[in-house]
This record gives C-alpha cells, structure tokens and sequence, in this order.
C-alpha cells in the first residue's frame, strides 16, 4: 500500500482517538485511590490522637515531604504519557524530598542518643509498615498504568517508574495516618524502602504493559 | 518558533475540529518531514529499504495517539518523539539494536517525497490478516479511494458500520505491529 492510500484511510476515520491523556489517568488514578482507602480503612485504620500531632514538627515532615513527592511524581507521569515532553524538572523537584529527609536525619541523630537510634529505626514495627504501605501502592499503580496506556509513553520503562513513584508516595501519605512512628530515621528507612519497591515494581511492568 | 512549526499546530487545531482537508495536509506533510530522519536512522542498521514501511506505522501510530498532542504546545517535538519511538521499535523487532540520539531531530533535513513502495510492503501484509469486513473497508477506502458513503454502498453496509469498522481496522493494523 502506497502512503498516500494510508493516508487516505487515517483521513476518512474520523471516529476519536481516546479520552485526552490526563484526564484518562486522572480518573484512573481516583478509582485507584479509592480502593486503596477502602483497604485501608478496613484493615489499616487511622492512628489515635491523629488530631493533636499536627502541630508536631516530626510528625508534619512526614505529609510535607510526601506531598511534595506527590505532586512531583504526578507532573512526571503527566509528561512522559504524552510524547516529547521531558519529566527533567519534575525529576529535580522529586530529588528535594530525599534531600529532606537526609537533613532530618542528620538533625535527628545529633539530638538523639546513639543508642535510641537503632530503637527508632526499628520503630513500632518496621516490616508491617513496609507491607502495608507496598499493598495499598498496588491498587493505585495498577490504575496508572491502566491510564497511561490511554496515552503514548514514548519510554515505557521510565513511565513505569513515574508511575511507581505516584503509587508509593499515595500510598504512603495515605499511611500516615496510621504509622505510630515519627522519627525521621524511621522515615528516611522505611519510607525510603517501600515508595522504591513500589517504583522498581512500576518500572518493570510498565516495560511490559506500557508498549503501544 | 518556526514557520513550519506555526503552520504544524494551525493545521493540527483545524484537524481537531473536523477538518479532514488540514488533516490530510498534516499527515502528508508530517510523511515528508520524518522520511530523511528514518531513512538516516535505518541506514545505520542498513536497513534503509524499510524506510516506506516504516513511516507508514509511523503514520498509523500519530493517527491513533493524536490526542496525546497537547494544543499548547509545538507539533514537532511530539512527531518526532512518535517517530523515534517507532523507528527504534521497528529495528528491535528486526534484531537491530539502534541507538537513535534524540538530537537526530534535526529540522534541516530537507522533507522527502514519499517513492512508490510496492503492493508487497508491511501495511499490505497486516491487512491481509484482518477479519474480512475491516480488511474490505481499509482497501476501499484507502487503494480504491472510495468515500465512506460510497464504500457504504459497495460493501452493503451502513455507514457507521464502515467508520466502526475502519476505526478498528486501523486500530488492529497497529497492533499487529507490537504483535510481530
């Protein structure tokens, strides 16, 4: 088939091409979400005496820095669902929340004892944070890629990650709520940990689901 | 912003808003325009005498993803993105592993006149491989050049029933793409 036919036929579909990107991952990631807080509600639960810490300073940091992870993720996977839009400033606005957290810890280990630090970083139950806060990602990643594909990541690896990230940090903000533990060296850990798993969890599928 | 990029976006809006004769003229001119950039990238792999095929799913892939174009912003840097992404899936499908340097992008080359690619090419081997209905709708329209309402008439369908089946067939076309 000559170009010139195909390109008779491209003209003669004019039946739309899909929901504009951003909304289609809008509204995926909000059925994601929605799930999440429903698991989270029946298994996880809210934190008691949440009310009274929000004008604790290491209790703050925490929705602080993952807000900020939030946003910089969403503009990230926003960008790299359309193609020739680089994710560059969003990945160096993302950069500033470890940045955060290494300077939280470093105020934190010279305030506390040595030998609370390993106490803190256990914190109540280090591992049950880390799982939990992996599952809940789940439903949400699953949404963002279900919403990416709408569009055209033109590096599906990277939009994968993007998209691990957004899970993780939803998934974490969401987790604060409950985590007892508020010690930036618990934080810049477990935190840490968990948003990543989530991020290599994203980055692998989307290599695979992400191919248009 | 350049002239040509100018007119990119004013056709694209006007395609956006139905207008099928500036679609038309933005496919064609966006074919002329990513054809030396294939050519250069599939001759380091010497594949060059793919180039047809290749600006075709180019083409297909820019048709279906037209909505990730944001109207805000310039139509240039999206088509290439498209292209490049094509281009370097096309090569890894072959066994070639391409890097294709994203400042290959180059606005000097000089836009190319598609050559007459035979009856044989990638496009025409998919087709075959479509469910009848799709398959008869894609070549009326496409290489016997008929309308939807007159293709409508030949194949005995109604002409929603064309679009649906156009629309899918086009749809499939690419996805045999990704499938091979």
């Amino acid at each position: 088939m000559k170009t010139d036919e195909l390109i008779r036929a491209l003209t003669a579909d004019q039946r739309p091409a899909g929901p504009p990107p951003g909304l289609a991952l809008l509204l995926a990631a909000a059925g994601g979400l929605a799930v999440s807080i429903v698991l989270f509600a029946a298994w996880v639960g809210l934190r008691p005496g949440l009310g009274d810490l929000v004008m604790s300073l290491p209790f703050m940091l925490k929705p602080m820095e993952m807000g900020l992870l939030v946003i910089a993720a969403a503009v990230m996977v926003l960008r790299l669902v359309r193609p020739g839009q680089s994710p560059r400033v969003a990945v160096l606005v993302a950069a500033a929340v470890p940045a955060i957290m290494v300077a939280a810890l470093a105020a934190e280990l010279m305030m506390v004892p040595r030998s609370e630090w390993l106490v803190r970083l256990a914190g109540v139950h280090w591992y049950v944070c880390v799982i939990n806060m992996v599952l809940l990602a789940l439903p949400v990643l699953a949404a963002i890629l279900f919403g990416l594909r709408f569009g055209a990541p033109t590096r599906p690896a990277l939009a994968g990650a993007a998209a691990g990230l957004l899970a993780g940090a939803l998934s974490a903000t969401l987790y604060i709520s409950h985590c007892p533990d508020d010690s930036p060296i618990f934080v810049a850990a477990w935190f840490t940990l968990a948003i990543a798993i989530v991020t290599g969890i994203g980055a692998l599928l989307g290599a695979r689901v992400l191919r248009w | 912003m350049s002239e040509r990029e100018a007119q990119w976006a004013a056709l694209m809006r006007r395609a956006n808003a139905g207008d099928a004769a500036a679609y038309d003229a933005c496919l064609h001119d966006f074919a002329r325009a990513v054809r030396p950039f294939v050519r250069r990238g599939l001759a380091r792999a010497g594949r060059e005498a793919d180039t047809e095929d290749v600006v075709q799913e180019i083409l297909i892939a820019v048709h279906l993803k037209r909505q990730t174009w944001d109207e805000s912003r310039p139509v240039g840097p999206w088509l290439y993105a498209i292209a490049r992404y094509k281009m370097i899936d096309a090569l890894r499908r072959r066994g070639s592993r391409v890097e294709v340097p994203v400042e290959d992008v180059a606005d000097m080359l000089a836009a190319e006149e598609a050559p007459e690619p035979g009856r044989d090419n990638d496009v025409s081997r998919s087709l075959a491989t479509l469910p009848a209905r799709q398959r008869d709708v894609v070549q009326s329209i496409a290489v016997d050049g008929r309308s939807i309402a007159e293709a409508a008439a030949k194949l005995q369908m109604s002409e929603g029933a064309v679009r649906v089946a156009l629309h899918r067939g086009l749809a499939a076309l690419a996805k045999r793409y990704r499938d091979t």
